[in-house]
């Protein structure tokens, strides 16, 4: 079990994000769209050749009437808990990860404490469940005191 | 088909037996048995589903697994309450059967229920404790104030079971604080993945509704058409449990690529 944080330039957190789903190729796992549409980023994964199979999407951005992921709200952390814990108990109990595109898009919606908040709430869940957890966050613009507990939650800090 | 899809199917059936009994002319003798008697059923079926998903869940899921044998121990409170008051109320044709006993199970049933509610909002993320503390506040106080008379009356009179009976409405303030918190997150927004939360706030609902018409409908009798409401919870929460034991529509695609 393993919390990761990926810190990166903006304009390359989705380059950040696919490197880290290559890494995870063919293993099951959520996840978790913040920044880029499902249909965006399957297409992306297909470019790059990336096994998708695993991946149970959970899009923050596409509309809710889309049946091929599991839609979830930016702005409403307690429905993405609610999602997320619903999402992990669908998926098979071996190893199993949950990945963040953009984390600190979810600061654009709430404020910089509850994500953080939000963020020590999901590092205390993996590591219960055993669960492996990407964070891609984008360096420019984020809150010092988010950026502060993403760092306390990793065991590993990329970037 | 998976056993709680068994089990929501036979109970599917069974309501629909209850409500045509209850709601065609019937002698008030088959209305009760229907009414009273098939409730036993459904509460049990319910509380049994309820302790399939408890058993099935994994540990790490330690707080939401919790509230699911609560939830299903109270059902099983409530099919015992409701099986001694039947079993007295037609074999024996008593009106208060063995006195306090269903009283008793039926409050420990609704303790329990308001516990695993608890535990299901302890599993989830909260931005801000506020809310909570308001909703159940206003919640808690308006069951003191509902409970203040008849403790009053009871100090007085010693009448115990009237102030037990009076109690539930008290116990409903609680469960609709609960239930606006449990509910609230998809008021706004919605995934796929909520069925079994909806029915669960729905069956809440249905009970809160029934318990106030029996407090403001003069001439309750066995078999009244409000036990539809009574036995809907039952149904409600059963297909709630079905519905977290089974895969939504979009894991299902997932899992089969």
């Amino acid at each position: 079990m393993v919390v990761s944080l990926i810190i990166t330039r903006g304009e390359k957190t989705t380059d950040a994000f696919l490197a880290q789903l290559q890494k995870m190729s063919g293993e099951v796992g959520i996840c978790v769209l913040l920044m880029r549409k499902y249909e965006e980023m399957v297409k992306i994964l297909d470019k790059k050749n990336i096994k998708s199979d695993g991946f149970l999407f959970v899009d923050g951005c596409s509309s809710p009437d889309e049946t091929r992921m599991i839609h979830t709200s930016l702005d409403n952390l307690t429905l993405m808990s609610i999602t997320l814990n619903e999402a992990l108990q669908a998926l098979p109990k071996e190893r199993r990860f949950v990945a963040f595109d953009a984390f600190g898009t979810l600061a654009l919606y709430n404020t910089p404490r509850v994500v953080a908040k939000f963020a020590s709430f999901l590092n205390q869940h993996v590591r219960e469940l055993g669960v492996d957890c990407i964070l891609v966050v984008a360096r420019e613009g984020l809150d010092p005191e988010l950026l502060a507990t993403l760092k306390q939650c990793a065991d590993v800090i990329e970037g | 088909m998976r056993v709680s899809g068994v089990f929501a199917a036979v109970c599917i059936a069974v309501f629909l037996v209850q409500g045509a009994l209850v709601l065609s002319p019937q002698s008030s003798l088959v209305a009760g048995i229907a009414g009273d008697g098939l409730s036993v059923v459904l509460a049990f079926a319910a509380g049994v589903c309820c302790l399939f998903v408890w058993r099935k869940m994994e540990v790490q899921f330690y707080a939401e697994k919790r509230g699911w044998l609560l939830i299903g121990v109270a059902f099983l409170l409530f099919a015992l309450a409701d099986g001694i008051w039947a079993y007295f109320e037609f074999v024996h044709s008593s009106k208060f059967p063995v006195f306090l006993g269903p009283q008793i199970l039926w409050t420990a049933g609704y303790l329990f229920w308001i516990a695993a509610l608890g535990q299901f909002l302890g599993a989830r993320f909260l931005p801000s404790k506020a809310p909570v503390i308001g909703v159940l506040a206003i919640a808690i106080a308006l069951a003191l104030f509902h409970a203040y008379v008849p403790f009053m009356k009871f100090i007085q009179d010693g009448h115990l079971l009237l102030f037990m009976n009076n109690l539930y409405v008290s116990y409903d303030f609680m469960l609709l604080g609960l239930v606006v918190l449990v509910l609230a997150p998809f008021v706004a927004h919605h995934t796929q993945l909520l069925t079994a939360w909806v029915l669960l706030g729905l069956a809440i609902i249905l009970r809160l509704v029934f318990d106030f018409i029996l407090l403001n409908v003069q001439g309750y009798w066995a078999g009244h058409p409000a036990i539809l409401l009574y036995s809907g919870t039952y149904l409600l929460c059963l297909l709630a449990a079905h519905a977290k034991l089974g895969l939504s529509p979009v894991v299902k695609t997932w899992l089969s690529r």
